[in-house]
């Protein structure tokens, strides 16, 4: 009852907003999220004050995701008040050019989980956001830049319950059977959205004309599903935690997501009994402690931690990007919420026979020991990351042959 | 006409190069043999770790690499990550006037300032001392006379908070020997996209150490990027 209550609330707000306009002839105040992944309640408008939350959209546990535009509020001065919970250490993300480009507003910008913003005078539609939002048409435009590429072939995994294709894509040499697989995938909780810029870092670098790209394509093929959870993404929800279990509690004999069930047919016969490196792309939680660092969590496997002890030493070592990352951050498993968790897409991923490396990469959303995430510094870590694994498959061809040796 | 220009290019950079190696000069910019990509600067052109047993740590190959920077168009430059080396012998410079210049970049993370000099320039005898990036928060990039290293010491030229990292600031030291003083000139660009120049003529040489007349020892210590380095005669 309260939710619908909130719901018409909203709607009101949004069809008839008060008129606390400049001039009388300028666009009324509009506040809403009625476009790609938007999500938002407007709970009241006072004056210059509005009051918002998120809204779950079916998740059962509160969480934080929440993106929406006003227009109609240039050149005037707003306050915006959220639960503290809710708001990220670099305040939230704003973007002047509909959802493009993002800049954080700014710690200093934000008490309690409040913020005012001063709309420049010539801004109809500024949108803001918990983080700096990445859907379909954010990777439309990259597959764009890169559509002329020899390396780069756009599959469909599957179908959404809602009809959107799940987009899928592959990058290798033309006319090569590269020794390594390597597949990466993202958003199997929707609202995790920094991880899409890492994931675009990696698969800018896999396309590279350059020594990496060079490297990695003559080591590897790739297999990328950058939406896991595609209806989520398009339609802002939160999807962790969504009942009865969220994609990525989903890798079960009996899947109930379309893209799961895909990935688990896919990526076994794509891979081809080639050894398998699977990299999972998560932005666990908003703030505090072990979630403002970029960390790996440790494979139970010996051999699989060492390879990723040691793909971890290259990152740090080589790394250039504006996140320094340190391997001292690994969460060990059987530590903190690194356990058996089931149902998990690189637990599954390292079931497989031909599975050398599966890992989950947990990234922060604004701060990562000190410095800042943001859409150019995720996508460089992306590149430290394609680099270092340039350096890791040269380095170990037995793992190449001893696979193939063990198949045979 | 495309290929005789490059043939008048090339003939120039010869002359230049040629015209500099008779002053005994010395460039190093990394992009061209005996420099190797990816490969440790140490046991190359001079330089070698400044403590001989540095040579056992297992990242010891990986403190003075050229790499190939991703940040600045895969250009090669040399990369220091907990670097300690140093080169000698800077042939004969015999003139009264010697310039030095080089660019320094850095990578540091905003809000987890360190209380030391995370990367250091140093020229031995440290008169005219050192070139630094001063990780505290009321450090940033600069410069001092004593090359004593000690944080909180010394003139910041640009603030912690302005400066742009993965960015390269070139520096440009012009060495009077005669006059015992030195002119210190440092360009790049700011945090902000716009541009940064500092000019600072006549600075003394540090007072309380005897003359000198020659440059003898440089030191690299600490992380960040190094490039286009080069000693010269004026
Ligand atoms: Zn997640």
């Amino acid at each position: 009852m309260k939710r619908i209550a909130s719901f018409i609330l909203a709607l009101a707000a949004t069809l008839v907003a008060p008129a606390q306009t400049t001039s009388p002839n300028a666009m009324p105040l509009a506040i809403d999220a009625d476009f790609p992944g938007g999500n938002i309640l407007v709970e009241t408008i006072e004056g210059d004050t509005v009051h918002l939350k998120p809204e779950l959209k079916g998740t059962a546990k509160p969480w934080f995701y929440w993106y929406f535009r006003v227009k109609g509020a240039a050149g005037r001065t707003l306050t915006f008040v959220f639960d503290k919970s809710v708001m990220g250490v670099r305040g939230p993300g704003v973007s002047l050019d509909a959802g493009r480009t993002w800049k954080w507003l700014g710690a200093d910008a934000v008490k309690e989980g409040t913020f005012t913003y001063a709309f420049p005078a010539g801004a109809n539609e500024v949108r803001f956001s918990v983080g700096m939002p990445y859907l379909r048409a954010d990777f439309d435009r990259f597959l764009a830049r890169h559509k002329d590429s020899p390396f780069l072939q756009v599959e469909t995994l599957t179908k959404t319950p809602k009809g959107r294709d799940v987009i899928m894509v592959r990058i290798g040499e033309k006319g090569t059977k590269a020794r390594f697989a390597v597949a990466a995938t993202a958003r199997h909780h929707c609202c995790e959205m920094m991880a899409s810029y890492i994931l675009e870092g990696l698969l800018e670098e896999a396309l590279a004309n350059n020594a990496t790209g060079r490297g990695l394509r003559e080591h590897a093929e790739f297999l990328f599903v950058p939406f896991m959870d595609t209806d989520g993404v398009e339609n802002g929800d939160q999807g962790k935690g969504r009942p009865p279990h969220d994609h990525n509690r989903d890798y079960i004999d009996q899947p109930i997501y379309a893209e799961v069930r895909a990935l688990k047919e896919k990526l076994p016969a794509w891979s081809e009994g080639r050894p398998l490196i699977f990299f999972d792309l998560h932005d666990p939680a908003l703030k505090v402690d072990i979630h403002e660092t970029v960390h790996f969590l440790e494979p139970e496997s010996r051999d699989q931690a060492q390879r990723l002890d040691e793909l971890t030493s290259l990152l740090e070592r080589d790394q250039q990007g504006g996140i320094i990352y340190s391997k001292q951050t690994t969460m060990r498993f059987g530590t903190g919420y690194n356990r058996n968790t089931p149902g998990i897409s690189s637990g599954w991923a390292r079931s497989l026979p031909n599975t050398i490396l599966g890992v989950t990469m947990e990234t922060a959303y604004a701060n990562a020991g000190g410095c800042e995430v943001n859409a150019d510094s995720a996508r460089d870590l992306g590149r430290d990351l394609a680099f270092a694994l340039q350096e890791f498959l040269k380095a170990h061809p037995e793992l190449a042959i001893k696979k193939l040796e063990g198949a045979q | 006409m495309k290929n005789l220009r490059f043939l008048i290019t090339a003939g120039t950079a010869v002359v230049c190069l040629w015209g500099a190696k008779a002053r005994g000069d010395y460039i190093a910019n990394f992009r061209a043999p005996p420099y190797v990509l990816d490969a440790s600067v140490i046991g190359v052109d001079g330089w070698e770790y400044r403590f001989p047993s540095r040579a056992n740590r297992p990242l010891a190959p990986y403190e003075a690499r050229v790499v190939a920077l991703r940040w600045d168009d895969e250009k090669p430059g040399l990369r220091l990550q907990g670097a300690s080396l140093k080169r000698t012998s800077f042939g004969t410079l015999s003139s009264e006037k010697v310039q030095i210049s080089f660019r320094l970049a850095v990578n540091f993370a905003d809000a987890a300032p360190r209380r030391n000099k995370a990367l250091r320039v140093i020229f031995w005898p440290e008169t005219f001392g050192e070139i630094f990036f001063d990780d505290s928060m009321k450090g940033g990039l600069g410069y001092q006379g004593d090359g004593l290293g000690k944080p909180g010491q010394g003139t910041i030229v640009l603030p912690r908070a302005e400066i742009k990292t993965r960015s390269f600031y070139t520096f440009t030291l012009l060495l009077d020997f005669g006059k015992q003083t030195y002119d210190v000139a440092v360009t790049g660009v700011k945090k902000d996209g716009s541009p940064f120049a500092y000019k600072a003529d006549g600075v003394e040489f540090s007072p309380s150490k005897a003359p000198v007349n020659k440059i003898e020892t440089l030191l690299l210590l600490g992380t960040g990027y190094f490039d286009a380095f080069s000693v010269e005669s004026r």
